[in-house]
């Protein structure tokens, strides 16, 4: 079957199925943004294929700016796991910077992810004035559920997760979502 | 000349097996024998000894490795401190221990390893 293409995505290379790909159980509704804890590129793309990685993205970015497609875009990766928003799989577009927590995405990573961003939001005729809602952070997302504690208190809670803003000791984020949605919503208003 | 050997030898052997003794006299007092070795203090050497063994063959690899031997540097002190508490303290510190089991065990930190597949409650 013939992948999406997404018109606008700049993708360098494509490297369909190095991740785990379903078809969607609800339709898309945003972009969910992500870093995948990593320090160097080249470990980062081979990470995926690895047959223990249970996790992946529709895109990963690289520290150039260049983007990797992990995933047919009309597919659902297992970027999000259990979100606010259910089916986050499915609802989100997984987008991730090759970094870690304590490496801020670069100028390039971000104009890309921005530009990709832009791309899906133009693909699906989003509006502007819902950049606030299509464009979310897996922290601020991603749940506690018993599967993951047993502190019952923390079930439905945010705070399973820390990207993409990360726990710098400065507080520098490692990607402000704030600073791309006001990048998005300049680009297509 | 023999007696005076015998009598350092005698003092260096004591000497190492110093920490293998029990120090808790409510143990040693009944018996009635110079020296009263203790079995826990023998049990933390054991362990040691295997510990060692481990990392020699094999190498300090991780956190596992790593927190066994914090353990074994902290069993003798946490040893001398439980002696001294009432048998219900210690319970209690072991329940409080093993409650943390299986909480904040998860990183938030994001990793290959995740699995997220299911993104359902």
């Amino acid at each position: 079957m013939t992948p999406l293409v997404v018109p606008g995505v700049p993708v360098s290379e494509g490297r369909h199925s190095m991740v785990l790909e379903q078809p969607l159980t609800a339709p898309r509704a945003g972009v969910m943004v992500h870093y995948d804890d990593s320090s160097r590129d080249d470990w980062a793309v081979a990470c995926f294929s690895d047959p223990r990685c249970r996790n992946g993205y529709t895109w990963l970015v690289l520290d150039d700016g260049a983007v990797v497609e992990l995933a047919d875009p009309a597919k659902r990766t297992p970027h999000a796991g259990p979100c606010l928003t259910p089916n986050a799989n499915s609802a989100y577009y997984g987008i991730a910077a090759a970094t870690n927590g304590l490496v801020p995405a670069t100028a390039a990573q971000l104009g890309a992810i921005v530009t990709c961003v832009v791309a899906v939001a133009r693909f699906h005729q989003w509006p502007a004035a819902q950049v606030e809602q299509r464009i979310v952070g897996h922290d601020a997302q991603a749940i506690w559920t018993p599967r993951y504690t047993r502190v019952s208190a923390l079930w439905g809670k945010t705070g399973r997760k820390v990207d993409p803003t990360g726990r710098r000791p400065d507080h520098q984020p490692i990607i402000d979502v704030a600073q791309i949605r006001d990048r998005v919503r300049a680009e297509i208003s | 000349m023999s007696m005076k050997l015998w009598r350092a030898l005698e003092s260096c052997v004591l000497a190492i097996v110093t920490p293998l003794l029990e120090k808790n006299p409510a143990k040693t007092v009944a018996l009635g024998v110079p020296l009263v070795f203790s079995m826990s203090r023998a049990i933390v050497l054991a362990f040691a000894c295997g510990v060692l063994r481990q990392m020699w063959r094999r190498g300090l690899t991780g956190w596992p490795e790593a927190t066994l031997a914090i353990a074994i540097v902290l069993a003798l002190p946490l040893l001398g401190a439980l002696d001294r508490v009432r048998p219900a303290e210690v319970l209690l510190l072991a329940k409080a221990l093993f409650g943390r089991f299986g909480v904040g065990g998860v990183s938030q930190e994001p990793s290959k390893f995740d699995d997220h597949r299911v993104d359902s409650l």
